[in-house]
């Protein structure tokens, strides 16, 4: 691209400072450059090329170039955007004639702003889609789980809106990982209605990889792994930053993110604050009453350059959320789950609205500290070395008698130590490897001021690993491999029924072992092939073995069962893509997922009589499982201006021993959208309107017709479809830029309940949203 | 500014100390001052090769840092909002034997079977009746009817029964004169034999039509208590 010199911007402050005067005379120097299509490498006419300081602009010609005439010596801003484009920001410290080489990340590789990873830059056969900040930034009113829903294969599963979590290919929880800035998320994973604790905003890059290939992390990601990564911080002397207002009309919630950045001399930092909050939610029919959240989330990251060689990096980032839960979910046993599944409209339903947070509720905090440090040993090898620890307390209020609503029914707190050191280097023949150690120590507590005994015990877990993973480029294919060993050791004080209860320690020992290998080709640009296999081992989850009594939010026992053994999957996809320029892309990806051993809870059959009446008995079970299914992508240009995106996905599941369907699946999807780009900005006076785009998207979930009568409570809600609009825009003023996006969810305010929401049992999903994200960039 | 010379002892010292020292010192796992020693020992034992040695002492420190421990005993938990015991008690308001229903889970969603007992009512009577709900996991036993008591406004009992004459009739009132249901004036008819369930609801709507006679339907709430128990008349 460019450079700058540290010398010369140290002249130039002098020169400016002290002979202000000369200034004048130094206004001859010009900026040229021209500008490319990252991803195609075409030449890009009519980009709009503006710079801050002066307020003046130019649009580079067809043959990709531009020129600025005539500026004086100064630092200088300059902004590049075209579009369908995420715009690009350069820093320039002009002190003679200089040549800018641009590259834009253009719009044409994305799928709803969903970036397939540029097939050249690839050094993993596993497919992996990514989300970037812009895209994230017009998301800003959703949490993780709901972003990560535009990539295909991708769903989640939820309790409620506030609640969450990511499933990929069928899978989630401890089945998937999620790396929060490369250390594996910790915290009460396993629980459906637990939502991973990160703050989307505070990450620059929201990645999805569909496949075993998280080799050099602790726990299992047998089935995918989502990675959030805060960016590297920007190399720019100057502060710079966004800020972030948000609202929306369902919920009447609002919300502030902050981001600032700076990378003064050798050391850089930036911190991202997010303030939300929002009242009762609202179906098509009637409000949800207690379905309010707030949420503080903040994070500070420090980078250091002691040496070109040595870079150290701290981050820290605290997670804080109050989440209300539906009043009339809230159940005392069988007969008021049959009487609230027959009732059309929730108990406790009232006509006011409210920014009331009651029990039941959860409150969630998530603290992270990170140091990490990484050792050049040459420019392409290196050693990297980091230490984490991450704080996780979660409580579950209920509504209780006398008082007790006050305390929470579940207090659970987690502190997890994670370490890592790894060694990568490349050899002259294309090969890379990267080999590493990394350990794992969870501390699991329960309050006993609870006064309900817990559902899973106090346990410590300790996990060491070992891993080895490369690369190697034969011509056009590359190849991949990798191994990775672990050790789980997990010591358990469960407590048994009894009167009084009995405390009995168990100790675990469970061998872990991850193997991936793949392969990658491009045979021309509108066909590349990539396949690729792992299989992974997992150890059962403490609740697995060990939940034992009522999970109040399902209304059913569960029980666990100590002789649990590891569960492997053997995952192989397939995928064929491709791309013509600007015009047209695609994605088929299939995917076979064996399982043996596949850990799941099924429902006896047994009703058992207790005091609070009678509940359905669930245990956990293994038996050997097939999860199968088909992603689609695809984007097609009609014209630049007019785009057509389309995304379907298809699982299957089947326990094979029992030969019924795997339940909690999601249904078939198919998501299309079209949008149109306005090609000219507009002017009004001195401010430009850039990047005009208005998109309609229609979004159709079939009926989830395959589960059996007896594995729910319910038979699945039918099919629906819902329609959402979209308007954005970016608005350059005369030294800043401001982006708008104004949307609509369920534009028709269709009622619909969804499979993969355990809140269906009780209430429609929500009804119409109007949402507004303002992005002030400065 | 540090020399050059001391930049290359410099920054493997940050690179292996700064995120290993955190660790050690926080852990607690591993005896923070012996590692620490043996790592600075073999650094300057090995300074022309420190580079190569770093990776050998993270893998120590890695594998020496676990010596997996067990989680202290968790301390007891005081289940005091459990309801373990649940009594109702028959009274002849014309005298005779008092006949006592009785349904005791002591351990609450175990795999154990709740003991009921039951007893034979005469045919047209006229009884009072009380329930009275105990934890007896508690020594002595928490008399938990004293607590719906207390928060009569958010209770009420309901009586269902399929046994032809058999009828309950609230006799308390909360402050706002809806009924609770801790006592009722039960008649009976000829002779039968049926169920009667008893349930506690939390939070009912005790305004909605027909909850103040003892009619479920419309009561929404959540159920504290449902049992059911065999009856007899005779």
């Amino acid at each position: 691209m460019f450079k700058y010199n540290n010398k010369c911007l140290i002249i130039c402050f002098l020169l400016c400072g002290l002979f202000s005067e000369l200034k004048a005379n130094d206004c001859n120097i010009n900026i040229s450059g021209h500008i490319h299509d990252e991803s195609t490498g075409e030449l890009l006419d009519h980009v709009h090329i503006y710079i801050e300081e002066l307020a003046l602009g130019a649009v580079s010609e067809d043959d990709g170039n531009f020129i600025f005439e005539d500026l004086c010596a100064g630092e200088y801003h300059l902004i590049f955007s075209h579009i369908g484009c995420n715009p690009k920001y350069v820093y320039l410290n002009l002190v003679q004639d200089t040549f800018v080489h641009v590259l834009l990340d253009h719009h044409a590789s994305e799928l709803e702003g969903v970036v397939i990873k540029d097939k050249s830059g690839k050094e993993e056969t596993s497919n992996s889609q990514t989300i970037g900040s812009a895209q994230i930034l017009d998301e800003a009113n959703s949490n993780l789980a709901a972003i990560t829903e535009t990539i295909s294969g991708v769903s989640s599963i939820r309790n409620g809106s506030g609640i969450g979590k990511p499933v990929i290919h069928g899978l989630y929880g401890n089945r998937i990982a999620i790396l929060n800035n490369g250390v594996r998320q910790s915290g009460q994973q396993w629980g459906i209605d637990h939502s991973p604790e990160i703050d989307p905003l505070s990450a620059n890059e929201i990645k999805v990889i569909k496949g075993a290939a998280s080799l050099a992390h602790p726990g299992s990601g047998l089935g995918g792994v989502v990675i959030s990564s805060p960016g590297k911080i920007v190399r720019e002397p100057h502060l710079h930053g966004n800020v972030v207002m948000l609202g929306e009309s369902n919920g009447r919630g609002g919300g502030l993110h902050i981001q600032a950045n700076q990378y003064a001399g050798k050391v850089g930092w930036k911190i991202t604050g997010t303030i939300k909050k929002a009242g009762d939610l609202r179906s098509p029919n009637y409000f949800l009453n207690n379905t309010g959240h707030e949420a503080y989330n903040f994070t500070g990251q420090l980078e250091h350059s002691v040496s070109e060689k040595l870079k150290l990096n701290f981050y820290g980032s605290t997670y804080n959320t109050t989440i209300g839960i539906l009043r009339g979910s809230h159940i005392g046993n069988r007969s008021d789950l049959i009487a609230a599944l027959g009732s059309d409209v929730p108990n406790f339903t009232e006509p006011d609205f409210s920014y009331a947070i009651d029990a039941p509720k959860q409150k969630v905090q998530h603290h992270l500290l990170k140091v990490s440090s990484k050792y050049f040993i040459s420019d392409d090898s290196w050693l990297e070395a980091y230490s984490a620890f991450q704080l996780n307390d979660r409580k579950e209020f209920d509504i209780r008698r006398s008082g007790r609503t006050e305390i929470p029914a579940l207090d659970l707190n987690q502190q997890t130590w994670s370490n890592s050191i790894s060694f990568q280097t490349a050899t002259k023949n294309d090969l890379k490897i990267k080999t590493g150690l990394d350990s794992e120590v969870i501390f699991n507590r329960n309050d006993s001021e609870t006064g309900i005994l817990p559902i899973i015990p106090d346990y410590n877990a300790f996990e060491q690993a070992a891993f080895i993973h490369g690369t190697k480029r034969f011509g056009i294919v590359l190849s991949e491999f990798g191994i990775r060993y672990g050790n789980v050791i997990q010591r358990v004080k469960a407590i048994e029924d009894g009167s009084p209860p009995l405390i009995k320690p168990y100790a675990n020992n469970f061998n872990r072992f991850t193997f991936i290998g793949g392969l990658s080709t491009s045979i021309n640009d509108l066909f590349n092939i990539n396949f690729n296999t792992g299989y992974a081992n997992r150890n059962p989850n403490v609740n697995e073995l060990y939940s034992n009594g009522l999970h109040q939010g399902v209304s059913g026992i569960e029980e666990g069962d100590v002789d649990l053994q590891n569960e492997s999957a053997l995952k192989t996809t397939l995928s064929f893509s491709g791309r013509k320029k600007d015009r047209f892309s695609y994605e088929l990806l299939g995917y076979f997922q064996a399982f043996s051993d596949y850990i799941y809870l099924n429902p006896t059959g047994e009703i058992r009589p207790t005091i609070r009446g009678s509940f359905p008995v669930f245990k956990y079970e293994q038996e050997d499982a097939d999860i199968f299914g088909l992603d689609f992508t695809a984007f097609y240009a009609i014209n630049p201006s007019l785009i057509i995106n389309s995304n379907v996905a298809f699982v299957r599941g089947r326990l094979l021993d029992s030969d019924v369907p795997v339940i909690n699946l999601p249904s078939d999807n198919l998501r299309h959208s079209v949008s149109y780009r306005f090609g000219e900005a507009l002017n009004f006076n001195k401010v430009h309107f850039e990047n005009m785009e208005i998109g309609l998207t229609h979004r159709y979930v079939f009926r989830q017709g395959r589960i059996l009568e007896w594995q729910d409570f319910v038979i699945a809600p039918d099919a629906y479809q819902l329609y959402s609009l979209e308007f954005s825009g970016d608005l350059q003023l005369r030294k800043n830029r401001m982006r708008i996006k104004f949307g609509v969810d369920n534009l028709l305010d269709t009622v619909y309940r969804d499979y993969l929401n355990r809140q269906r049992y009780f209430a429609d999903d929500l009804g119409r949203n109007f949402n507004l994200v303002v992005t002030y960039k400065f | 500014m540090l020399k050059k010379g001391s930049i290359i002892l410099v920054e493997p010292f940050l690179f292996l100390v700064l995120p290993v020292t955190l660790s050690i010192n926080l852990t607690r796992f591993i005896f923070a001052t012996l590692l620490q020693n043996l790592i600075f020992t073999l650094l300057n034992q090995t300074k022309l090769k420190m580079k190569q040695s770093f990776l050998f002492l993270l893998a120590l420190l890695l594998v020496i840092s676990f010596s997996a421990c067990d989680p202290d005993d968790p301390e007891p938990v005081n289940e005091e909002e459990l309801i373990t015991t649940l009594n109702l008690t028959f009274t002849p308001t014309a005298g005779g034997d008092v006949v006592a229903f009785s349904f005791q889970d002591l351990d609450g969603d175990g795999t154990g079977a709740p003991v009921v007992s039951t007893g034979i009512l005469q045919a047209n009577t006229n009884y009072t009746t009380s329930v009275e709900l105990l934890n007896e996991l508690e020594s002595p036993a928490e008399d938990i009817t004293l607590e719906i008591a207390e928060e009569d406004l958010d209770h009420q009992f309901f009586y269902i029964t399929n046994v032809s004459g058999l009828t309950f009739e609230y006799s308390d009132m909360d402050p706002q004169g809806n009924p609770i249901g801790l006592t009722t004036i039960c008649n009976t008819g000829d002779a039968g034999t049926g169920t009667m369930t008893v349930i506690l609801l939390h939070e009912p709507n005790k305004t909605a039509a027909g909850v103040s006679t003892g009619d479920l339907t419309n009561a929404e709430g959540e159920t504290d208590i449902e049992v059911t128990f065999d009856v007899q008349i005779q």
